[in-house]
């Protein structure tokens, strides 16, 4: 199983774009049993996503299928998605902000629902909506942690996602706004110095004159001054800009590479990416 | 007696190295050994400025953490036809093969051996009638030689620790013995890898304590190693900050040594320098002024102990 890790990346994707036909391609090809006669390469690496998110679901594909169901004509060109946000002390898997920031915590079968309690805690620190995507098997476990955490457990919103990997098509709970745990060191922190500095010059017309080693310290007194709520306006507007809004390009790309192609900023290659997925198996 | 450092071929080691060959501050009792760890342009611009300002230096060709190609390897055979790259292979199944390619590009006939320890292959028996092996690099004082003269004792010295915050708990350690006061046993020389130590660890996150180590020649003649550590160690972020709480703690202990105690390098000039300023070089110029400091000292020692024989 080691190759659905190299196989939905930038560089095996840049790969079979300019060859047609790599190691990994075939590696993939062979685990999965695939007959490749007469096929589309689109129609190969379909079923190839469809063997490896049924027999043992990563990463990449909660992503991938929560980036999916999350990106429409609406929140094209005005939201942005990450991943890996440190918060905190926790890391959050996915956060897509539009008008308003949420942080997608994904808790599939292969994980345990023990830290996501203080995971939670954490996310609300910088974050006002939370969400757990999870597995149908954990939905009660799930609603008992989140009975015990107060009112912030029941602002959470609960997403699952079904044995044919589709999400559910509402939420089974939205997820409510909840200030209560907004905390302005842990927004700080999360903003990397250029972020913070625009904020600041933005708010206070210049940034304090210190070494670098003051920077820090200097520019979150002046960050904390601000209205709690305004402060987290500033934190997300510096955090859509990290990975740029999503492009309506990925509107008509594949579902299997709209992660790669988005994170890694892959854009300048859809054309080249479709031409590859249109040409039958080894005829690029 | 001479100095063999090891080091794994890291961008501040690699950059550490060839700032001191192009100051001409090292040595020539200090003979560094490098394993690459890639074939980059500061891999090759290092092995350039040793050869230009004439120092030694050893480059592993089969390197046990490398990601080096095929190709890229006999790239770096051929840099050891210049006389001051020496080619240095670990005792392993693969050095027959490595012996016949360096061969093959007409590589001096001058080698360092890294013996394994692992008794099942014992090589250089079979093939020192046919190699010239200027050094064998030992890690097992048990195995010295009495009737060989070239032997260097290679010993992790550095205690490595999980997380930086833990070097606070014993912040001064005993590093090594004065090498160049070393006259007991049989040997041609010391190894170490240095202030690195030889767990080949590097998360790449951003670490959540910043420590500084530095090396120093304590009264009683030994090597003494102090680690400085930062005092804000919850979260990831101030890296800044941390690095001024820890070099602040190095000026304070500097300010206040034992007269007797040799610690003051060009490299801890600068270091010192940034406790006055509040600048932050960033934690890999850190960690190459951490490893300039480390050579700059054992090349002071060398010169000492030169003198003092006169």
């Amino acid at each position: 199983m080691t190759k659905v890790n190299q196989f939905f990346t930038k560089k095996n994707i840049l790969s079979l774009i300019h060859c047609g036909i790599n190691e990994t391609y075939i590696s993939a090809i062979k685990e999965c049993g695939l007959d490749v006669k007469n096929k589309t390469n689109s129609e190969i690496i379909s079923e190839i996503y469809s063997y490896y998110i049924t027999k043992k679901r990563n990463e990449y594909f909660y992503i991938n299928t929560l980036l999916s169901k999350l990106i429409n004509e609406k929140t094209v060109q005005n939201s942005t998605a990450l991943t890996q946000v440190r918060i905190a002390d926790h890391i959050a898997d996915f956060v897509f902000i539009n008008h308003e920031g949420c942080v997608y915590e994904i808790k599939s079968e292969l994980d345990n629902l023990r830290r996501l309690k203080y995971q939670i805690f954490d996310y609300y620190k910088a974050f006002s909506k939370v969400s757990v995507l999870t597995s149908p098997n954990f939905y009660n476990s799930l609603r008992k942690i989140l009975k015990d955490m107060g009112n912030a457990g029941e602002s959470v919103g609960i997403l699952t996602l079904n044995k044919n990997n589709i999400i559910s098509r509402s939420f089974i709970k939205i997820p409510l706004e909840y200030n209560e745990h907004l905390d302005y060191y842990s927004m700080f922190s999360t903003l990397r110095k250029k972020e913070y500095e625009n904020v600041i010059m933005k708010r206070f017309g210049n940034i304090p004159d210190v070494p670098p080693a003051f920077s820090f310290k200097k520019n979150f007194e002046l960050f904390k001054q601000l209205p709690i709520k305004e402060a987290q306006d500033e934190f997300l507007s510096q955090l859509k800009r990290r990975n740029g809004t999503i492009s309506d390009l990925l509107l008509h790309i594949p579902k299997e590479f709209m992660s790669v192609i988005y994170f890694s900023r892959m854009y300048n290659h859809v054309e080249l990416i479709n031409n590859f997925l249109n040409t039958k198996f080894g005829e690029l | 007696m001479k100095y063999f450092p090891l080091l794994r071929g890291r961008q501040y080691d690699l950059l550490a190295l060839k700032e001191l060959a192009n100051g001409k501050l090292l040595s020539k009792d200090i003979f560094p050994i490098v394993e690459p760890i890639k074939y980059s342009t500061t891999l090759k611009s290092m092995i350039k400025s040793f050869c230009d300002n004439d120092f030694n230096i050893g480059i592993v060709i089969n390197s046990k953490i490398g990601e080096l190609s095929k190709d890229e390897i006999s790239q770096v055979i051929v840099f050891c036809k210049n006389p001051n790259v020496y080619p240095v292979l670990y005792e392993d199944s693969s050095i027959l093969s490595w012996i016949d390619m360096c061969k093959k590009e007409q590589v001096l006939n001058r080698f360092i051996i890294i013996e394994s320890g692992d008794k099942s292959f014992d090589v250089t028996n079979s093939i020192k009638h046919d190699l010239n092996i200027l050094y064998t690099v030992l890690t097992n004082q048990s195995e010295l030689a009495p009737e060989c003269c070239n032997q260097i004792l290679l010993v992790d010295r550095f205690n490595k620790k999980h997380k930086n915050a833990d070097y606070a708990k014993n912040s001064d350690e005993f590093f090594a013995p004065n090498y160049f006061d070393q006259n007991e046993m049989n040997l041609f020389g010391f190894s170490d890898y240095t202030i690195v130590g030889k767990k080949n660890e590097d998360s790449g996150f951003a670490p959540r304590a910043v420590a500084i180590h530095i090396v120093y020649l304590s009264n009683d003649n030994t090597l003494r190693i102090h680690h400085f550590v930062s005092d804000s160690n919850v979260g990831m972020e101030n890296i800044a900050g941390k690095y001024y709480e820890a070099v602040n703690k190095l000026k304070k202990w500097y300010d206040n040594r034992d007269n007797y105690m040799l610690c003051e390098t060009p490299a801890l000039r600068i270091l010192l320098s940034h406790a006055d300023s509040g600048y932050y070089p960033g934690l890999a110029i850190l960690k190459k002024l951490s490893i300039m400091h480390h050579f700059e000292i054992i090349t002071e020692l060398g010169k000492q102990s030169r003198c003092s024989v006169v």
